[in-house]
């Protein structure tokens, strides 16, 4: 579905991305560990369009997207909810669901009903701004906002970051009943090791830039490979 | 009372013309971060629109129709042939309008001469307001300029456009990769920035000097008022107009127009030094 080929990013003349070779296919949560600083939400800015690459290709559905505007890729079905969110803080609830329907290729721009099955708690907050709610329904927020374009590719950067452990217990629940629902594809980055082996159905692992390891969940939950590839 | 009243409605016409000349403005600054030293010219297009109009027997409500399709032209053929080319470049745009603002001034200069252009108002004679007897047509400028910023405000807040507009402001990045396309909200809306100094350049042409240059005496002013007042929303323009014009206003009466906006200058400097996003930030 998703894939790319020796993918090169940097900032300015720092390389970070040195040659990124991975497969996301339909229907799968694909777990994308790795340290701080290995180049996982690079990775996943370079996927979306935000930041240019310089070398490799990305390709979507057999069509190569590489170094297409971000607004393009979106509107082709790849989502992206980023690292802290991303939310508009001084708009409202609804005003953020809103925005997640630009991406929809009908250009309709009300927010599906069953964003609010997901997320029943974002219907009552709807006239609220989104900067005063708690981390956690910012959190379900910006994913239901990637949901409401109607997707076929989630990217996900640290979900549980930031957030009270009973919530990311739920946010992987979540993940797993709308991939069953819809058969959309999830790339999930994660520092929590836990929440990322109990959701994933395959793990990858990143440093320094490249891809280094590939495994099942079971493979990678072995002592040794965490420690190996995860420890700080 | 005669003369208070005279006063609060002399203030309240600057404060109209402020606000006209600085919605466009702010949307352009605050969305943008464009610097555009050539948006007094928008306003004179907007004035010589008129002059034209009235000098080939057309009347006033005709260009004030005409000045905003004029306006918006004009800024969409500046915004794809020249600031779209120079976003990453914020000293190149101050100094490419900078020029823009000159080339703008002598060509109409070459065109249509150095005296001022004959402009008439649409509706003459004084209206009796509380004991003062005050212009008609300054009355029409207050009653525009409250339903431009009423139409302006409803456009941000309720339509599709204005909701892109706010989101690409806050966040440039995340809008994109929300499915936004930044570029053509940045063309519609210099765009409209444009449209709307030329409508205030139609509005204020019978009560000034249609002169080439005119778009100067606005300049600064407005960006006064955008700073003042806090970029990137109109409560922003309206509140830095209501502070910038109602000074200006209050004290042209007892001094010097130099000293007065001398003394408004220093008080944008107190402001801002208190208030660094101004007195509304968006
Ligand atoms: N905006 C930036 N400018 C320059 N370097 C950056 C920027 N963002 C990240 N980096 C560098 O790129 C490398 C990878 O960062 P990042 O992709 O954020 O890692 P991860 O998400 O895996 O923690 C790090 O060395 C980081 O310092
Ligand atoms: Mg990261």
């Amino acid at each position: 579905m998703l894939n790319t080929t020796s993918l090169k990013a940097a900032y300015g003349a720092v390389p970070v991305l040195l040659g990124v070779d991975l497969a996301l296919g339909e229907g799968e949560i694909l777990a994308l560990l790795g340290r701080n600083g290995a180049g996982k939400t690079t990775l996943m800015r370079t996927l979306i369009g935000l930041l240019k690459a310089t070398g490799g290709s990305v390709t979507f559905a057999g069509a190569d997207i590489t170094n297409f505007p971000p607004h393009d890729i979106a509107r082709r079905g790849i989502a992206y909810v980023p690292q802290g969110r991303g939310i508009f803080p001084k708009l409202t609830v609804a005003e953020n669901l809103e925005l997640g329907t630009r991406s929809r290729p009908d250009g309709r721009s009300d927010v599906p009903a069953e964003i609010f099955d997901y997320f029943p708690r974002l219907r009552e907050r709807l006239s609220q701004s989104a900067g005063t709610m708690s981390g956690g329904e910012q959190q379900m927020l910006a994913i239901g906002r990637a949901l409401a374009g109607d997707p076929k590719i989630l990217l996900l950067d640290e979900p549980s970051e930031g957030i009270q452990p009973s919530i990311v217990h739920q946010i992987g629940e979540f993940l797993k009943r709308i991939v069953a629902d819809t058969g959309i594809s999830v790339l999930l980055v994660e520092q929590n090791i836990d929440l990322a082996l109990a959701t994933a159905d395959r793990c990858i692992v990143m440093e320094k830039g490249r891809i280094v390891r590939e495994g099942s969940v079971e493979e990678m939950s072995d002592e040794t490979v965490m420690r190996e590839f995860l420890a700080v | 009372m005669e003369q208070g009243v005279t006063l609060i409605l002399n203030s309240l016409t600057l404060i109209s013309i402020l606000v006209l000349v600085s919605l466009g403005l702010a949307i352009i600054f605050g969305l943008m971060n464009v610097i555009n030293l050539a948006h007094g010219e928008f306003v004179t297009i907007g004035a010589y629109t008129l002059a034209l109009t009235q000098a080939m027997g057309g009347n006033y409500w005709v260009a004030l129709v005409m000045a905003p399709l004029i306006g918006a032209m004009f800024g969409l053929l500046i915004e794809k042939g020249m600031i779209r080319y120079l976003y990453e470049k914020p000293t190149s745009i101050i100094l490419a309008t900078w020029g823009l603002g000159m080339v703008l001034q002598q060509g109409l200069q070459l065109v249509f001469g150095a005296a001022p252009q004959r402009v008439s108002s649409p509706i003459s004679g004084a209206v009796d307001i509380l004991g003062a007897s005050y212009p008609a047509y300054r009355l029409m400028l207050i009653g525009f300029s409250i339903l431009i910023i009423l139409a302006c405000y409803a456009l941000l807040r309720f339509t599709r456009f204005g909701l892109d507009i706010r989101a690409v402001i806050q966040d440039r990045s995340m809008a994109s990769a929300l499915g936004i396309d930044t570029e053509r909200v940045n063309a519609r809306a210099f765009a409209l920035g444009a449209a709307l100094a030329a409508i205030a350049g139609v509005l204020i042409a019978p009560l000034t000097v249609v002169i080439a240059q005119m778009g100067i005496n606005y300049l600064a002013r407005s960006f006064f008022v955008v700073i003042v007042g806090g970029i990137g929303g109109v409560g922003g323009v309206v509140a830095g107009s209501t502070l910038v014009g109602g000074l200006e206003g209050f004290m042209n009466y007892h001094l010097p127009v130099t000293v007065s906006q001398a003394l408004v200058l220093v008080a944008a400097i107190v402001i801002v030094r208190f208030r660094p996003r101004g007195l509304v930030p968006a």
